[in-house]
């Protein structure tokens, strides 16, 4: 359901006459209402209507209403979608049955129309409540993620990035990471003043990602600003010279065009690059590699790429 | 509601009633005394649930085919007077209902067969192999209905030890 729009209310009854009672009163209520007739019929809907909620009677012939709910709950695209069983007014080993499988509420049978309303109301005020909650989790997530100056990604990035490529490529998938840093940092901060140094840091960022964006014969490749003035790339089966060759590349990205800073005054930026090759489950001894090259870089005048195997 | 009612009956009258209710507009009291026997009458619709499980036995609603057709109309709302078709579904359903309200109040396990409805002038509908546990007669308007609770002998426990 999006702003404006009604809410979809997929009802499944094997009764003709009780989807048409249901129809009556939710339409009069302003829902949009499709029918099924079982539970594979229902299970059906829930995949091609994708309605906000499902009405789901226990006793029917095919598929009965709890086996329905047991299947939507293990239904990963199913599994959100609030259900209200209907069942007998009377007795409680459906109504605990029901509940326990996951439906978020019941309605006893024959049911008032205006109770059906209203606890539809509810229940879609529920999920809308809950998925607002699962977004606000998500943005939090981005953002306790999520370089604020930069806007790239941060260390905490990487972790998750990096425990995602484990679970699908295995631990012993090949990879290489730099660490690129920018030469003379602390002297543009020193000398120019924060506010250009953090101009210094958000143009490295954008030249750097552009360079990774180009095409090339390497797969995933991950940015994040480490801190401070350095940013790392991993990158997914990426090792040895082709890295090194990554790494230069990266290298004249940011040092091909010195920044504008005022008329007729221009900064000249390099980064000096340290290569570590290894696998991703390796992280740290891809990070102690990478880091041993960037000193070595810094100690060989800046401005250059070097490798360290982490293997 | 009379004291010398069982609990069951009880029950009956109050699904009963919350069907009427909830479902249509029309007039319904119990009744007591002898009521209909064996036929409603002439064009009688019966509709018919079996329960199946640790107790074994079938819900009846009886009602004439008139009274069928009313209650069916006042439950579509429609524009049109009702088909057979769904005054069979309508009448099934109400039976469904009846039938899943009183098994909650019997030994569990059990569930509800499908209803089935017999449409018909002047026949008598035995369920072999039953004894009457229950029969309730109401009146919607002047027409009679009756709703009867059978149960297979030699099956567990009965309504009175589940309440």
């Amino acid at each position: 359901m999006t702003a404006g729009t009604a809410a979809t209310v997929l009802v499944v009854d094997d009764s003709r006459t009780t989807r048409r009672i249901l129809r009556r009163a939710l339409v009069g209520a302003g829902y949009l209402v499709v029918e099924a007739g079982d539970g594979v019929e229902g299970l059906a809907a829930c995949r091609s209507e994708r309605p906000d909620l499902v009405l789901l009677d226990i006793d029917m012939p095919v598929m009965d209403g709890l086996a329905t709910l047991e299947a939507m709950k293990a239904d990963d695209e199913l599994r959100s979608l609030p259900v209200l069983f209907l069942t007998a007014r009377t007795g409680g080993t459906d109504v605990a049955a029901g509940l326990v499988l996951g439906a978020q509420d019941y309605l006893r049978k024959p049911c008032d129309p205006a109770e059906l309303t209203a606890r539809v109301a509810t229940a879609l005020r529920l999920k809308a409540q809950e998925d607002a909650l699962r977004e606000q989790a998500r943005a939090l997530t981005d953002l306790s993620s999520t370089d604020p100056l930069t806007g790239l990604g941060n260390r905490r990035r990487l972790e998750h990035q990096t425990q995602r490529l484990i679970l699908r490529a295995g631990a012993q998938a090949a990879a290489g990471l730099l660490i690129v840093d920018v030469d003379h940092f602390k002297r543009v901060n020193d000398t120019e003043g924060h506010p250009l140094g953090d101009r210094v840091l958000r143009v490295v960022a954008d030249r750097l990602q552009v360079a990774l964006d180009e095409p090339g014969p390497d797969g995933d490749r991950s940015l994040v600003r480490w801190g401070g003035e350095e940013f790392v790339v991993l990158a997914m089966g990426l090792t040895g010279a082709a890295l090194v060759a990554l790494g230069e590349r990266l290298r004249l990205a940011v040092g091909r065009t010195p920044l504008t800073v005022d008329v007729g005054k221009r900064l000249d930026i390099t980064v000096s690059v340290g290569c570590g090759s290894g696998t991703v489950g390796g992280m740290e001894a891809l990070l102690s590699a990478a880091d041993q090259a960037l000193y070595e870089a810094k100690a060989g005048g800046r401005n250059r790429v070097v490798a360290r195997d982490g293997t | 509601m009379s004291s010398t009612d069982s609990h069951i009956e009880r029950h009956i009258e109050e699904i009963g009633g919350a069907i009427w209710s909830t479902l249509c507009d029309l007039p319904f009291e119990r009744t007591y005394g002898p009521g209909p026997t064996g036929d409603v009458g002439a064009s009688t619709v019966t509709s018919l649930v079996h329960i199946e499980g640790t107790w074994q036995g079938a819900v009846l609603v009886q009602l004439p085919l008139s009274l069928a057709t009313t209650l069916t109309g006042a439950m579509l709302q429609g524009e049109e007077a009702p088909d057979a078709e769904e005054v069979r579904d309508a009448i099934g359903e109400l039976a469904n209902m009846m039938a899943g309200n009183l098994k909650a109040l019997l030994p569990q396990p059990s569930r509800i067969s499908l209803p089935a409805v017999v449409f018909g002038r002047d026949y008598h509908l035995s369920l072999v192999g039953t004894t009457p546990v229950a029969r309730v007669t109401f009146r919607s308007g002047d027409e009679p209905v009756v709703v009867s609770l059978l149960q297979h002998p030699g099956t567990a426990g009965g309504p009175e030890a589940a309440a």
